[in-house]
């Protein structure tokens, strides 16, 4: 696989030298590839955020590297601002970020900043409003006048349509309903699908990030704590409760069937590989 | 840049000055700037130095903090010396071009810069060790007479303390949606004064837009918990002046009487 | 004995075109949990808003402690008996200190100060802050902030305290920070506890679970025969919490396995029964 982001040894701390100094990122070594979808892990003051601040140079590292397609993002001005644009970062909460008059507007900033022609912008804002579900009507509308739900998708489509090369999204669903979440969810997907663009997909849940990535990266105090696919990761369930992460409701269950004495694999996140894996069970008697 | 602001930044700590009443801090505040800017010489001020020296002792406030709180005002500082220094008719000690020194240019330029540095390390010093909260306390009681002549005290201290309650918030939200247009962008550092200033649109909007927000939402809350003016409100801590605050006064009063005749004796 | 009555209520927002609430009927019982689920519009946070006359009903009548909302006079008591608890914590707190702020609405009742303090002690201990009682506000977690709001609303000694979203903006520690001081409340203190939500881990602590649809009650029930039914819940496009999904689609039916399996143990119970069978 090609890679596309690197970061090395990559090491942030706040406040140097004062007697707020804390160091959120220690010596992290991240690799993504094209195309792949990564699930982002970690508690509140684990250091993801301050870590996917580097991805587009947002926070310059106090030690280490950020390399996107193999060079360094800090060796000129230039390939700083690139970088900008390479690698799209959806802040929480991204809503609060609208200013422009219209949804048009608004979802064309980031094309704008980025030099395009008129034509292309249109295209990637028109198209990328499509992808999050938002009408045609809306678009000549004030942000301002939209539904909760509905202003999330236009922050949303505001980066889609910059069609970076690398994706980052910091918790796009915390405060939606589960409908909104479901919807968030879907764009998402459609938006992978469609350009093949690398997503990294920052959650505190177990649950979405195991529905959706092939890859989990869980960070802890600054560290990256586990590196690999849902399956590997979810083996070692009883660290990931110890890390004060909540793994998903079946993941528990089957925890709890393994002290019982059932031999079971603790390797399940989903409520259908929990259900084939009893019935196998139940049938065979041999362990899933 | 945010950040270099302490301005109204607070401290909690048990010294003396911290326990004191905030409204005698403030008075003690106001008389010693009065001193300073009414005394001249060097023995006044060295004994105004001295003595505010001391107080940041007693405070336990680190030094260091004291020192930051100057950094924003050093082009001040500067400016009203340089100016004070040229432009200040006296005994010539020097002249380059159209510029001459005088005697009492160093003088009065000196005094100048002192008495800004002084004015804003000891205004620091009563923010770092007394509560915003405290401080508005002391403002509505201390402006209370003025309730008579229908002047809102009550609602101006209120408007100020939520003012202080929200300033750290707004702080670090004005940093995410500047990150957030960054991420998007946004160019705040290059380009000319205009460009610049045009590009702190995107990020005023939505400052606005939920400053509004939490405005309104906080006033909900605030008639949920039944607020309703100032009238028949009561106080978790009501000011009463104690032991420090009388040492606090007989001190400065032998401050400022020192002073001043420091300055008319010599 | 009932805390909450509201009858008949509707309830539509100016220059909206359909009722945000179309004839809702409850009472709610002194000393319950009661949880109230729903997506968004679904009209569960304009019915919070009545309980404390934030709003006033279109049609219909909202009692609190056997007060009509829509009088007046009497708006302090309503506001007195059900505190109202927001979902943004940093937008509900005023002071720059902790126990300031928890003291704010005694302030605004006018008791004399040793009263004041004994309640913000109390109010901060109930809630398990009482070592923050001297902190700045927004230093504090999500988690830490939205238990001062509650403790600030407990100060005025309420009899039921009505939270709307209060765990929407949190991380899952501050959610489970803030349910657990919600609990231990109810449990130890007997407070009338009203959470609007939707997550359905927190509706399943509840000892009642009300789901609203369009602006009328869709289910009410305990958690077990709420949850249970899943594909009432699938109609509603609510999901049923993995438990209850899992004994489900292993017996459809329910003929061997009972679905009101909310706990993992609950669950891990039935399916060793499954397993045995």
């Amino acid at each position: 696989m090609n890679e596309v982001l690197r970061v090395e040894h990559l090491t942030h701390t706040y406040s140097p030298g004062t007697p707020f100094e804390k160091t959120a990122v220690d010596h992290v070594d991240f690799t993504a590839h094209r195309g792949e979808f990564i699930g982002l892990i970690g508690h509140t003051g684990s250091g993801k955020s301050t870590l996917i601040q580097h991805f587009n140079g947002l926070l310059t590292p106090t030690e280490g590297r950020v390399l996107i397609n193999g060079e360094d993002i800090h060796q000129n001005k230039d390939m700083t601002r690139a970088a900008r644009f390479a690698v799209g970062l959806v802040f929480q909460y991204p809503e609060y970020q609208l200013f422009e008059e219209t949804v048009f507007k608004d979802v064309a900033f980031g094309p704008k900043n980025m030099g395009l022609e008129k034509d292309e912008i249109d295209r990637r804002v028109r198209e990328n409003c499509r992808i999050v579900g938002l009408p045609e009507d809306v678009l000549e509308k004030s942000p301002f006048e939209l539904s909760g739900g509905q202003k999330r998708r236009v922050a949303l489509a505001g980066i889609f349509a910059m069609e970076p090369e690398v994706m980052v999204l910091d918790e796009p669903m915390a405060g939606l309903d589960p409908a909104g979440c479901a919807d968030v969810f879907r764009f998402i997907r459609e938006y992978h699908q469609k350009h093949g663009t690398t997503i990294i997909f920052v959650t505190h849940s177990m649950e979405y990030a195991a529905q959706m990535s092939q890859r989990i990266v869980v960070m802890d105090h600054g560290k990256i704590l586990m590196d690999g696919t849902p399956d590997q990761i979810f083996a070692r369930s009883d660290e990931l409760l110890a890390a004060g992460l909540d793994v998903p409701q079946v993941t528990q269950v089957f925890l709890e069937l393994k002290r019982r004495g059932i031999n079971v694999d603790s390797a399940v996140y989903t409520v259908e590989q929990a259900a084939a894996c009893l019935r196998a069970l139940k049938e065979g008697g041999a362990a899933c | 840049m945010l950040k270099d602001i302490t301005l109204g930044q607070y401290f909690p700590g048990g010294s003396p000055l911290h326990r004191m009443d905030p409204r005698s801090k403030l008075l003690i505040l106001i008389l010693y700037i009065v001193t300073i800017f009414v005394v001249k010489g060097f023995f006044p001020y060295l004994l105004c130095v001295l003595a505010l020296i001391a107080a940041v002792i007693v405070s336990t406030i680190p030094p260091k903090m004291i020192l930051r709180s100057l950094k924003p005002i050093l082009i001040i500082v500067l400016f009203t010396g340089l100016l004070n220094l040229f432009y200040t008719p006296g005994v010539e000690l020097f002249h380059l071009w159209i510029f001459k020194i005088t005697r009492e240019g160093i003088a009065t330029a000196a005094a100048m810069a002192l008495r800004i540095i002084l004015l804003v390390a000891s205004t620091s010093l009563l923010t770092y060790t007394t509560s915003p909260m405290s401080l508005t306390d002391a403002l509505e009681n201390l402006l209370g007479p003025l309730k008579k002549i229908k002047v809102p005290v009550h609602e101006f201290a209120m408007m100020m303390s939520i003012a202080l309650r929200f300033i750290p918030t707004l702080i670090e939200e004005t940093n995410k949606i500047m990150s957030a247009q960054k991420a998007r962008g946004a160019d705040f550092e290059s380009g000319s004064l205009f460009s610049r200033a045009k590009a702190l649109v995107p990020v005023l909007v939505p400052l606005f837009v939920s400053a509004f927000r939490r405005a309104e939402e906080l006033a909900t809350a605030m008639e949920c918990r039944l607020y309703r003016g100032g009238e028949g409100r009561t106080r978790l801590h009501s000011l009463r002046y104690g032991r420090v605050d009388l040492i606090a006064a007989i001190l400065s009063a032998a401050l400022c009487g020192g002073a001043i005749a420091l300055h008319i004796l010599l | 004995m009932a805390i909450i009555e509201t009858r008949d209520l509707t309830f539509r927002y100016e220059d909206a075109d359909s009722d945000a609430l179309c004839g809702v009927t409850l009472s709610i019982e002194e000393g319950s949990f009661t949880a109230i689920l729903g997506h968004n519009g679904s009209g569960k946070s304009t019915f919070a808003k009545h309980l404390n006359a934030i709003l006033l009903p279109s049609g219909g009548k909202v009692y609190v402690g056997g007060v009509d909302t829509a009088d007046e006079s009497r708006l302090f008591d309503v506001r007195k008996t059900a505190g109202m608890v927001f979902q943004n914590p940093d937008n509900q707190i005023v002071s720059t200190v902790v126990e300031e702020d928890v003291a704010f609405a005694c302030e605004n009742m006018g008791l004399p100060q040793e009263e004041i303090r004994a309640r913000v002690d109390e109010c901060l201990a109930a809630v398990g802050m009482g070592e923050y009682a001297r902190h700045a506000p927004h230093l504090l977690s999500g988690g830490q902030k939205q238990r001062v709001a509650i403790a600030g609303v407990l100060a005025m000694r309420p009899r039921c305290i009505v939270m709307d979203e209060p765990t929407a903006m949190l991380d899952p520690s501050g959610r489970a920070e803030v349910i657990h001081a919600v609990q231990k409340l109810n449990r130890e203190t007997g407070m009338t506890v009203v959470l609007i939500t939707h997550h359905m881990e927190e509706a399943a602590l509840a000892h009642r679970v009300i789901v609203m649809k369009q602006g009328k009650v869709a289910l009410d029930g305990t958690p077990k025969q709420v949850f249970s039914q899943v594909d009432r819940l699938r109609e509603l496009s609510l999901a049923a919490p993995q438990t209850v999904q899992l004994v489900h689609a292993l017996d459809p039916a329910g003929t061997l396995l009972s679905p009101e399996a909310l706990s993992v143990e609950e669950c891990a119970d039935q399916l060793m029964k499954y397993l045995e069978a």
